[in-house]
């Protein structure tokens, strides 16, 4: 094994990026193929960490600024970040290889010139995308998680501005400023721990719940990360931005705002469950109330991508409801729910990018009968509400169990209120899940064929290939799930040993 | 024999790739191809029906840490994988016929190998999951296989169903998943309290305050597969509507796996059931009644046994609300003379159906001396559910009385008199299968029908297995009630 692999995976993303904009420029939109090659790279690397990460950490530490604060600039895989930026990378790669034809379409609308320069723009900034986001997952220290988060919310504030569909300039503001103020809330965390600490090494948080002040310090991290989550409250930017962005875009929008949420609550707020138990009930129960709002809002949505969007929401919360539970269990099943959520939720907003780059609408209402004629779209739909909705054999199936099991101890152990947002998480909310997904199912796939869609092809190779691929995955950690859990559940003893 | 339970499960499964890729070009015939690893199934079971009341056959995986995913195969979970698999191999050989012709239809008579290639692949899921739930020690491994269920039942309906069925069967679909998150909120709570999702550790939940709480919410889901009254509004439509061989499997097989998960889970728990006999006893009772009552007053020849499923589900559910060794016994071996006799009525109809295209009852008549097996078939599963021997259904339904006096007997109490108003009405069931017989089978033959003709070979050899089944069973039954009782009594002491 290379010493260095993870700098040079981060290295991969971000020393290409100026080079596939030049080349874009003259190219155009093959250069889609070179991205799609580096992100096919960088999942086979992490993939290929998986057995290492089982026993050990790999960390590899560079020294980045000494004076005033002595900072490293360090990765670590461990397992936590691998099976998560693993899935991660992956969701990117399909996002790429969906985004062939899907942007070449999108460019041919009035609003965006079709030109050379777009292109190496669009997938320029996709791959420094990704690579901040990957570079957040592998930080070791505070400081240097807030350089790739805030790198990330430039470059996605940048694909939604330049690419978007309707009013993109004023959701792009939205999506930027929401995320700046949650971003701040987490800054204040992050600068109150050093005060406390000394240190911006995450590792060093470990004790901080022995210092005066560090229930603030939580608070604050807490927060932060909500508004990355949507919970409700913090939720205004959420559905605009994802429903008016490219599918591709959504696709990984959807699935960074889950993954790395409860990646970081799973990595930073541990340490912290002394003086945050108190106040985790009312997180759980706000979780819910997250859940259930959202999933109201799914059931009266008419466009597709809104749907999907509200969907997200909704069940995003589920890990905010299992972190903060504090039991093993729920731990773990929020981690391996978020990786379920983000391939399931990348494969739902590209399917909904299917829908439209056939058949040219969104809205449902024009929609039905649709099975026949996109048998692949339908399958993928199902596959990616399957494993939302926690049916086997989809992966969602076994997270969401674990998860709740982790609620339900949590009930039994604190009173009431824990055990009514369990309860309620097990059964209400499942069924609002149940009934929007198979009401949409009804309404895209079933009943009248309309007129306007009678000669509607099958979608591009591509996408097909996309949309399978990400199905598959899905079902594979569905009936093997230790292919996961086996590296989380390392770090989960860890944690609660 | 060679074997072990996994593959006996998970070989239907393994093979619906198989079955899917020849039946697209071999077509009606991919049901041999899916008869294969059915009889290997049954036969494995078969093989260890004798031995397993001394030594039960037990196989663990470790799935996840912690979770451990085991097939137990006892004296109590392989009769019934057993009826599962038998009810399995005879229905996709009549299905060959069946659907062959049910296919045409729907598809206006044109010739379509990847309808039928779908079908046997989901037949074969379908088998595979309720395998699994009987044989699953984990209550996580039987969700697993209990929401597995629903989805080939599901397309099955949605796809091969007549009327409307692609709202049937989302309403099946709906019912079933409500009826599973319910459950799962009753076996999640088990495990906050236990620590493990192991089926054998329910029983330390005896004498917790929560055990109330957990076993209504497990058995309200589980009872929503039984359709007991209330909780039945999708089981007309459902089994009406579905293919005629579906039906035949929905029908026994799937909805009583319920009742069989309340025995192996639920029953253990002791202090519940047996506090709440009076409750579970009326609702037993009214279940029966009314389903009873109901199929008298329908037309439709299979919705009229859909309704009949589940005025047997009331007898099964005294059984089982008895919590006597008696009655619970009882209780599963009607699982087995239901599953038979229903089976067999099912086939029954459904080779009317076929041969002369009609399900109204009131066009049908005097078909006994055209079509003599179909007859017979269907008094012999009219016998068996109605408990007249030399059925399996006697001793069964006996054995449910019996223990249904256990507890009410020495006074003349409620209970008393519930048990023999209970008993005084098994003869709606006879009522009510003698008199469809009549109607379908004796009186005067309408010039319709005149030159109807008794169904193929493909059609009448399930229905003999069938009958010849029960019969056998029905005048022998010592080998399984002997270790079936044995298995009842250790899960209630």
């Amino acid at each position: 094994m290379v010493n260095n692999i993870l700098l040079m995976v981060i290295l991969a993303a971000f020393l290409p990026a100026p080079i596939v904009y030049l080349l874009g420029r003259n190219v155009g939109k093959k250069v889609s193929w070179v991205v799609l090659g580096i992100f096919l790279l960088s999942t086979v690397v992490f993939g290929s960490l998986f057995p290492e990460v089982m026993h050990d950490a790999i960390i590899e530490e560079y020294s980045w600024v000494a004076e005033p604060v002595k900072l490293t600039l360090g990765f670590m895989a461990d397992g936590l970040s691998i099976p998560m930026v693993f899935t991660y990378i992956f969701v990117f790669t399909g996002a790429t290889l969906f985004s062939i034809p899907y942007i070449e379409k999108r460019f041919s609308l009035d609003d965006v010139e079709d030109t050379n320069e777009n292109y190496a723009r669009f997938y320029a900034f996709f791959l420094l995308y990704g690579g901040s986001v990957a570079g957040c997952m592998l930080s070791t220290n505070l400081i240097e998680f807030f350089m790739f988060f805030e790198l990330a919310l430039v470059f996605s504030w940048l694909l939604i501005l330049l690419f978007g569909y309707g009013d993109r300039r004023r959701n792009s503001m939205l999506y930027f400023l929401w995320t700046h103020i949650g971003g701040g809330a987490f800054l204040i965390g992050i600068l109150g721990s050093y005060w406390l600490t000394g240190s911006f090494e995450i590792a060093d948080l470990a004790h901080i719940a022995d210092h005066a002040g560090a229930f603030w310090v939580g608070l604050a991290f807490s927060l932060g990360l909500f508004v990355k989550i949507g919970a409700l409250g913090f939720h205004g930017w959420m559905p605009d931005t994802y429903s008016e962005s490219p599918a591709p875009v959504s696709a990984v929008l959807g699935a960074t705002s889950v993954m790395l949420s409860t990646y970081t609550m799973a990595r930073l707020l541990p340490p912290f469950q002394p003086v945050l138990q108190a106040i985790s009930g009312w997180f759980m129960l706000w979780a819910l109330a997250t859940i259930l709002y959202a999933g109201v809002m799914a059931l009266v949505q008419k466009d597709t991508k809104r749907l999907v969007a509200y969907l997200s929401m909704s069940q995003m919360n589920y890990c905010v409801l299992g972190v903060f539970t504090y039991v093993a269990n729920g731990v773990l099943g929020s981690i391996s729910y978020s990786i379920s959520h983000g391939l399931a939720i990348g494969l739902l907003f590209l399917v909904s990018g299917a829908l439209l780059f056939r058949t040219g609408t969104r809205d449902m209402d024009k929609m039905g009968g649709l099975a026949e004629k996109l048998p692949i779209a339908i399958l993928a739909t199902m596959a990616g509400f399957l494993t939302i909705g926690g049916v086997p054999p989809a992966v969602g199936f076994k997270s969401k169990f674990i998860l709740l099991s982790g609620a339900m101890v949590r009930g039994f152990e604190s009173g009431f209120m824990e055990l009514f947002v369990a309860i309620m998480a097990g059964s209400l909310a499942t069924l609002v899940t149940l009934g929007y997904e198979f009401r949409t199912v009804w309404r895209v796939f079933y009943g009248e064929l309309p007129e306007k869609l009678k000669d509607v092809s099958p979608v591009p190779m591509t996408m097909a290939i996309t949309l399978i691929a990400l199905s598959a995955l899905s079902v594979i950690f569905g009936i093997w799930p230790a292919l996961i859990t086996n590296p989380i559940e390392v770090y989960i003893e860890h944690l609660f040993h | 024999m060679f074997g072990s339970l996994w593959l006996a499960v998970l070989l239907p499964i393994v093979f619906m790739p198989i079955v899917y890729f020849a039946g697209r070009s071999i077509g009606k015939r991919a049901s041999w191809v899916a008869l294969i690893p059915l009889l290997y199934s049954t036969a494995y079971f078969a093989s260890l029906l004798g031995g397993v009341a001394e030594n039960p056959v037990g196989e663990y995986i470790t799935w996840l840490p912690g979770i451990v995913f085991g097939l137990l195969g006892d004296s109590l979970s392989i009769p019934i994988a057993l009826t599962v698999s038998v009810l399995g191999v005879i229905m996709v050989i009549y299905s060959n016929a069946y659907m062959d012709h049910s296919i045409h239809e729907q598809y206006h008579h044109q010739e379509n190998p990847n309808a039928h290639a779908t079908y046997y692949a989901l037949y074969l899921a379908y088998i595979t999951s309720m395998l699994g739930v009987v044989l699953s020690t984990n209550l996580f491994e039987f969700y697993f296989f209990f929401e597995l269920m629903i989805i080939p039942s599901w397309a099955l309906i949605n796809v091969y169903g007549s009327g409307e069925r692609e709202k049937i069967a989302l309403m099946y679909l709906l019912w079933s998943i409500v009826g599973a998150v319910v459950f799962v909120t009753g076996a999640l709570s088990a495990f906050a309290l236990t620590g493990t999702f192991e089926i054998s550790a329910l029983a330390t939940l005896a004498g917790n305050s929560y055990a109330g709480f957990i076993v209504v919410c497990m058995m309200m889901g589980l009872t929503v597969k039984m359709a007991m009254l209330g909780l039945h509004i999708w089981l007309p439509f459902a089994h009406a509507e579905a293919p005629t061989p579906i039906s035949a499997l929905l029908s026994p097989a799937m909805i009583g796996l319920a009742a069989y998960a309340i025995v192996r889970m639920l029953l253990p728990i002791t202090g519940v059931i047996n506090a709440n006999f009076t409750l579970m006893f009326i609702w037993g009772f009214g279940t029966m009644l009314y389903g009873g009552l109901m199929v008298m007053a329908q037309t439709d020849i299979k919705r009229l046994l859909a309704y009949s499923s589940m005025s047997q589900m009331g007898y099964i559910f005294i059984g089982i609300a008895s919590a006597s060794t008696m009655g619970v016994t009882g209780a599963m071996m009607h699982y087995i003379s239901h599953g038979l006799g229903k089976a067999a009525l099912f086939l029954s109809v459904g080779t009317v159906m076929h041969q002369t295209g009609i399900r109204d009852i009131r066009q049908l008549g005097g078909l006994a001396d055209k079509m003599p097996i179909t007859a017979l078939a269907f008094l012999i599963g009219a016998m068996s559910i109605s408990g007249i021997p030399p059925t399996v259904g006697f001793p069964s339904k006996m054995m449910i009385y019996m223990g249904a006096f256990g507890p009410g007997i020495g006074a003349i109490s409620g209970d008393f008199l519930l048990a023999l108003a209970a008993i005084l009405s098994t003869a709606l069931t006879v009522a009510y299968t003698m008199w469809t017989m009549r109607r379908i089978f004796y009186g005067p033959l309408p010039d319709h029908l005149a030159d109807t003709k008794e169904g193929g070979w493909v059609m009448t050899v399930p229905m003999i297995l069938l009958c010849v089944l029960s019969i056998l069973i029905g005048i022998y039954p010592r080998p399984i009630i002997d270790p079936l009782m044995e298995a009842v009594a250790g899960l209630l002491a």
